[in-house]
């Protein structure tokens, strides 16, 4: 890159680059819209959360950490975040590895594309087609009916599975693309030096290919544990009552000029966040950022 | 080197205004309005039989946005950066608003259109009605066969399966108490703990929604038989071919308001909207184009009967349906929402 850019000095991009100052503005720009729109916006939410109109309170973290309700809640919302991740690692992994390592290069890019196509359509239409697909009289009991499968339609949709499912097909790419640029790196001679000193096919899997691979896990499990956290219209669409989510939560407590409840809520999300993305980041280090 | 710099600057200095509008001006009004409404068939509707009308009687350009936004509307007026003028709410939201002092009164020496006193508030001017109440799929039952009342919704021997309801305590608990026997006129302030007894009977037995578009969809699937479900969509559902009808009996009836957010930049203008649309003639023309009730009784007489009969509106049909009373949600709707959430995930 660097060398085409001297070869070409003409070039606009090196005009631009030589411009006084220009590297300077072109860090500030960014650095000041991070600033606006989230660092500020920030400090108001944990400013709300412990100060109302009549100043400092802990009522509202109180009243959050310890009624039942805000504890169900969260409860849901993790356990919703951890089955999720755990279910797109079980789909992503195999899928990646194909796209990767397969000698068939049909094979890699029927893989990429299968899982990339339906990430570039609405989240709200996949929503929907989950609707059609699991409603009592929908395509999936229909079928399972006429194959003698059950005799009764299963009640999936306003469920929690219904919940899970369109989440983990919403989030599928995430994992999917985060294991697919780590795997991308592992040196194919690695595995084969591996084949050649005699490693059978489990053995140099589990010991060679595995082991590498799993920063591109944890940096996607990340990923999609965060997003899943913080989801809100599938549980609204797709979920029953007892799939409300800390999200459903504060949207509702925002509606009714709750927002100190709703700032706490937000901060306490927030916390839990950091706190795995820390934990994640003591495992993988560095390579949790990069891909 | 400078040259080609310039070319840049002045291109990107072109694209920007393009993209602003600056230069397009269709301004051809002295006024100005901004106005919010809810989006959809509704606000289509609306534009048609009330806002352009309205446009050229005062002489006003009514920008129109959508989805109404019940917390922009309280960020705008927390960072004194008002910029609507008038939006569409439920009035019940509107009187909560007005007490938390996010909107501004309703001017009554502007707006002297009488509507009903249910629907008119200090800070809320009653628009279109519509009602919770009982729908059923048509395949499954008809006129004669379908649950009359909430006594029967909550029957599940006579009438089993399913039932859709709103995942909001308004009507939900007004419903329950009068399943439970409490006479219509008698419903508030709402005894909540009977309502909640009343509820789980049937807690199993609830499919809960939260868009309005939901409960006609999960009729006409076959997701479930009934459904407590806001009577505009219903109807709609039914016009476009969906095996859905509805009861009025025991309908509970929701008006929409007219609300001014604190410091509108068109404050005056407002108010003679919210007088305009309040108008019997813009009622009932609104009500011609979208099966929504109206607030002001002088509309219904302008309708023909088979539209009366349609949003509930004859005497007899009015008689069997009461005004959810907003002052009431007004001062209680968060704690009760709370407990109500509460109730859901226990």
């Amino acid at each position: 890159m660097e060398n085409k850019f001297i070869g070409r000095k003409k070039g606009i991009a090196y005009t631009i680059s030589n411009i006084r100052g220009i590297k300077w503005l072109l860090l500030i720009i960014p650095l000041l819209f991070i600033f606006l729109t989230m660092v500020i916006s920030l400090v108001n939410i944990f400013e709300r959360s412990f100060i109302d109109n009549n100043g400092f309170t802990l009522e509202y973290f109180i009243k959050v950490l310890t009624e039942p309700l805000y504890q169900k809640v969260l409860f849901t919302t993790l356990k919703t975040g951890v089955i999720v991740t755990v279910c797109t690692v079980i789909i992503s992994y195999p899928m990646a590895f194909l796209s990767v390592r397969s000698k068939n290069s049909i094979v890699r890019r029927f893989v990429s594309g299968g899982v990339l196509v339906p990430y570039w359509v609405s989240m709200l239409v996949r929503i929907f087609a989950w609707q059609i697909i699991l409603a009592k009289n929908g395509i999936l009991n229909q079928v399972l009916i006429k194959l003698n499968v059950i005799d009764s339609p299963l009640e999936i949709l306003y469920t929690s599975i219904a919940v899970i499912i369109s989440l983990t097909h919403i989030l599928l790419p995430q994992m999917f693309l985060s294991m697919q640029s780590v795997m991308a790196e592992i040196e194919p001679n690695l595995t084969l030096a591996a084949e050649g000193m005699g490693a059978k096919p489990v053995k140099n899997f589990s010991t060679v290919f595995l082991p590498l691979s799993v920063p591109g896990i944890i940096s996607g499990c990340m990923m999609v544990f965060v997003l899943a956290l913080g989801f809100y219209i599938a549980p609204a669409l797709l979920g029953g009552s007892n799939d409300m989510m800390v999200s459903n939560l504060i949207q509702q407590n925002m509606q009714n000029m709750n927002w100190n409840i709703a700032a706490a809520l937000s901060v306490e999300l927030f916390v839990i966040v950091m706190v795995f993305i820390a934990i994640a980041y003591k495992f993988v280090g560095n390579k949790l950022f990069t891909r | 080197m400078k040259k080609k710099i310039l070319i840049m600057i002045t291109t990107v200095a072109m694209v920007l205004a393009a993209a602003t509008g600056c230069g397009s001006n269709e301004a051809s009004h002295t006024n100005k309005l901004v106005f919010v409404d809810w989006g959809g068939t509704n606000t289509d509707a609306r534009v048609s039989a009330n806002v352009e009308p309205f446009e050229d009687e005062f002489d006003c350009d009514v920008t129109v946005v959508t989805p109404s936004d019940y917390s922009k509307l309280i960020a705008m007026v927390e960072n004194g950066t008002t910029e609507w003028d008038v939006m569409n709410c439920d009035a019940y939201w509107g009187a909560f608003a007005g007490a938390n002092n996010y909107l501004e009164p309703i001017d009554y020496n502007v707006v002297t259109e009488k509507i009903d006193p249910a629907a008119q508030l200090e800070y809320v001017m009653g628009a279109e009605v519509y009602a919770s109440v009982l729908a059923y799929n048509t395949d499954k039952y008809n006129a004669d066969t379908a649950p009359k009342n909430w006594a029967d919704f909550w029957d599940t021997t006579k009438y089993p399966g399913k039932r859709a309801m709103w995942q909001y305590p308004v009507t939900v608990l007004e419903a329950a108490l009068i399943a439970d026997g409490v006479p219509m006129n008698q419903l508030y302030p709402l005894d909540l703990d009977r309502a909640f007894a009343k509820l789980d009977e049937i807690k199993d037995d609830i499919v809960w929604w939260t868009e309005g578009a939901q409960p006609s969809q999960m009729l006409s699937t076959g997701e479930t038989d009934l459904a407590l479900a806001w009577s505009g969509r219903v109807l709609t559902a039914k016009e476009e071919g969906s095996p859905v009808d509805l009861t009025y009996n025991n309908g509970l009836r929701i008006a929409a308001g007219w609300v001014v957010p604190k410091n509108a930049p068109n404050k005056d203008m407002a108010m003679k909207f919210i007088e305009y649309i309040s108008r019997a003639e813009s009622q009932a023309a609104f009500s011609e184009k979208i099966p929504y009730g109206s607030t002001n009784a002088d509309a219904t007489d302008l309708m023909s009967e088979e539209l009366k009969q349609k949003i509930g509106q004859t005497d007899e049909q009015m008689a069997e349906q009461i005004y959810i009373d907003n002052e009431y949600w007004a001062e209680h709707l968060t704690e009760v929402e709370e407990r109500f959430n509460a109730w859901l995930v226990q």
